[in-house]
């Protein structure tokens, strides 16, 4: 992505472009495109789930960058990966997008099929 | 109960010193910390950095986000976490009784 700018544009072709970039990566289960709300604002999940993921996760993200914020020095959150039994979501916070990513994991942890 | 962890930390460091020789070559260094308690166990860190990894990282982080994906799929569950920064990147590894970061 974009280097961050001191006011940069997340126009809505923007997000149509991370959106689509994304998409062809094999392994993508889901995007979640969120403003710097949180609100979501271009979703590849249904409105429920889109909604239940916006607003878990980007309270992750918040409490995350908390966290890094209290550190000396200060540091700026770049990458969240969770890996889960079934999933690994991917988290990237921007100058005011947050793109959440929810693939296939690809090593064998317990040995778990998607 | 504490004395059987630290017993059990021991015996498990002895075993394993060979893989903290070789994670120490590359991380700044490694902190272990007792679920139970949230008690500091083992680290190569000084205490006060260790201490807080455990009060930040291990005590409120890492549960937030173990209840995030429990939230979202009862069956799931969280098995290893990654924070990266610019200059740093912390690898939590929680396990039944304890909870392994390290720092790159």
């Amino acid at each position: 992505m974009q280097e961050a700018e001191t006011d940069p544009k997340r126009t809505k072709s923007y997000v149509e472009e991370v959106f689509r970039k994304v998409q062809e990566k094999p392994g993508v289960e889901d995007i979640l495109i969120m403003n710097h709300s949180g609100v979501p604002v271009k979703t590849s999940m249904d409105r429920q789930e889109g909604l239940q993921y916006a607003c878990l996760y980007d309270n992750l993200r918040e409490k995350c960058q908390a966290f890094l914020s209290k550190m000396e020095p200060a540091q700026n959150l770049t990458l969240l990966r969770v890996r889960t039994k079934y999933h690994e979501v991917l988290i990237t916070p921007d100058a005011k997008i947050t793109v959440l990513v929810v693939q296939n994991a690809k090593d064998t942890f317990l040995n778990i099929k998607g | 109960m504490s004395k059987i962890y630290l017993k059990a930390m021991e015996d498990v460091v002895q075993r394993n010193t060979d893989n903290t020789n070789r994670i120490t070559e590359q991380a700044q260094g490694f902190v272990v910390s007792e679920n139970a308690g949230d008690s500091l166990l083992h680290t190569s860190f000084d205490l006060t950095t260790a201490q807080s990894i455990v009060k930040h990282l291990h005590a409120s982080f890492l549960k937030l986000a173990q209840s995030c994906v429990r939230d979202l799929d009862t069956d799931d569950k969280l098995c290893f976490l990654r924070v990266k920064t610019r200059k740093h990147e912390f690898l939590v590894s929680p396990e039944e009784a304890f909870t392994v970061t390290v720092v790159l």
